[in-house]
């Protein structure tokens, strides 16, 4: 009998071992559950914040490549603009054309070295481009420069061209000869040209009112070949101004100054195609 | 002696439990503790922070100096390494065409700065820029490092 309860004692005791063991094992489990819990949601947060910072870096680094293309393709072509004095919203434009530069070569080399470019930076670029090598305004006005340095044109591209007040400076590696004045107006638009030439050195500066809605033209002739300032109607567009020039170029630069409201340079017409990690730029070249 | 033999043998029954009760939860400890110091170091250290810093201040130095034509003249390079603060070294190397040793054409130190004392150069310390000079397509590679306090 007494063996039978002493029996029935320890099985009790046991009985009470094991349930606390399993209470213990329980919490144990419990409060690592909770806690791995934890740790994982810190390391989701964690994990965004490296994903986003990464992001900024990468967003960063293909703004920063995108910059380096635009301002080499300002080599050839740079806009600059800085506010007018009369307006807040109305922009001093110079376009200078760098015609001493063989654009042709320039952008034919210029894509294979992009991609150098990015194979050392881990970068994937590819770069297109077309001739005439095109500058965008946000007002629809376009300067288009063909790449072998004959033809420039400044005009809207679908309709005509707001501005009143062209400037224009050239600049020749050779001297003229002589020159034909365009037919000046007592009203139009008004335009000043800048000629300076390098051996000997000459200069002239023409200004007055041509009739923006005809043809006219300024040429200067050298001992070889001429170079022709159109303006007003060119190529089918209203109130545009051009230059064209035999070959071989006599001019080594062309700059075209205007005012116009609300206008600001887009982008050059070449593409462009630059991915870091998830970031990507597919567009065109910005201005 | 029956009951002794059944008492040795619940006693070896417990230990047996005890040890495999202490080597689970021994694992699961060491589960957690690696597991937590896995989340530690998946974060962005201070030493990423401070390298894109680094390459930031780079980038712009490049930035500036292509926008003034600098590259290739000394004193107009060092005006741009001057407006980078004392604390900022800077390495400016100049390649033709191709960054390889020999298509290495210039290389302009930030005055005071050695970068065999300061800190040793590694090829995730650089920024790079293209340019356009004389008719060529060039590479321009900026190193920057803080400079060592003594």
């Amino acid at each position: 009998m007494k063996m039978k309860n002493e029996r029935k004692i320890n099985k009790k005791k046991d009985k009470d071992i094991w349930m606390k063991g399993y209470i213990l094992s329980v919490s144990a489990l419990l409060l690592f559950s909770v806690v791995i819990s934890f740790a994982r949601n810190t390391e989701t947060l964690k994990q965004q914040m490296k994903d986003s910072y990464h992001n900024a870096v990468q967003i960063s680094k293909l703004k920063y490549f995108i910059n380096d293309i635009s301002e080499d393709l300002g080599n050839l072509i740079l806009v600059d603009y800085i506010t007018d004095n009369s307006s807040a919203s109305t922009y001093n434009i110079n376009i200078i054309d760098n015609i001493s530069i063989n654009k042709t070569k320039f952008l034919a080399d210029y894509s294979p070295f992009l991609q150098g470019y990015g194979n050392i930076t881990g970068t994937n670029i590819s770069f297109s481009y077309s001739d005439p090598l095109i500058v965008n305004f946000n007002n629809g006005m376009q300067y288009s420069s063909k790449l072998e340095g004959t033809s420039v044109i400044f005009r809207n591209a679908t309709g005509n061209s707001p501005i009143t007040n062209y400037t224009i400076t050239l600049v020749a590696n050779t001297a003229y000869t002589n020159y034909t004045e365009f037919n000046w107006e007592a009203s139009g638009t008004y335009i000043t040209i800048y000629y300076s030439d390098t051996s000997p050195p000459h200069t002239f500066t023409k200004s007055g009112y041509i009739n923006s809605s005809l043809l006219n033209q300024f040429t200067i002739n050298y001992s070889s070949g001429n170079v022709t300032i159109l303006a007003g109607l060119v190529d089918g567009a209203g109130n545009a101004i051009g230059v064209n020039q035999s070959l071989p170029t006599q001019l080594s630069s062309i700059i075209i100054n205007s005012t116009m409201a609300e206008a600001l340079p887009i982008a050059y017409n070449p593409s462009l195609n630059i991915s870091i990690l998830n970031a990507n730029y597919a567009a065109n070249v910005p201005a | 002696m029956k009951n002794q033999i059944k008492k040795q043998t619940e006693n070896h029954k417990k230990g047996f439990i005890v040890t495999l009760d202490a080597i689970i939860a021994l694992i699961l400890s060491l589960f957690f503790v690696s597991y937590t110091f896995s989340i530690a170091n998946s974060f962005p250290s201070y030493e990423s922070v401070s390298y894109v810093k680094m390459q930031r201040i780079g980038q712009d130095a490049l930035n500036a100096m292509e926008m003034t034509n600098s590259f290739g003249s000394q004193s107009m390079i060092n005006g741009i390494f001057q407006q980078t603060g004392d604390q900022i070294c800077m390495k400016l190397e100049i390649y033709n065409q191709s960054f390889t040793p020999s298509a290495r054409k210039d290389t302009f130190m930030k005055p005071g700065c050695n970068p065999k004392k300061d800190q040793e150069i590694n090829s995730g310390d650089r920024s790079f820029r293209t340019f356009y000079q004389d008719g060529d397509f060039k590479y321009a590679v900026i190193s920057v490092w803080l400079k060592e306090t003594t």
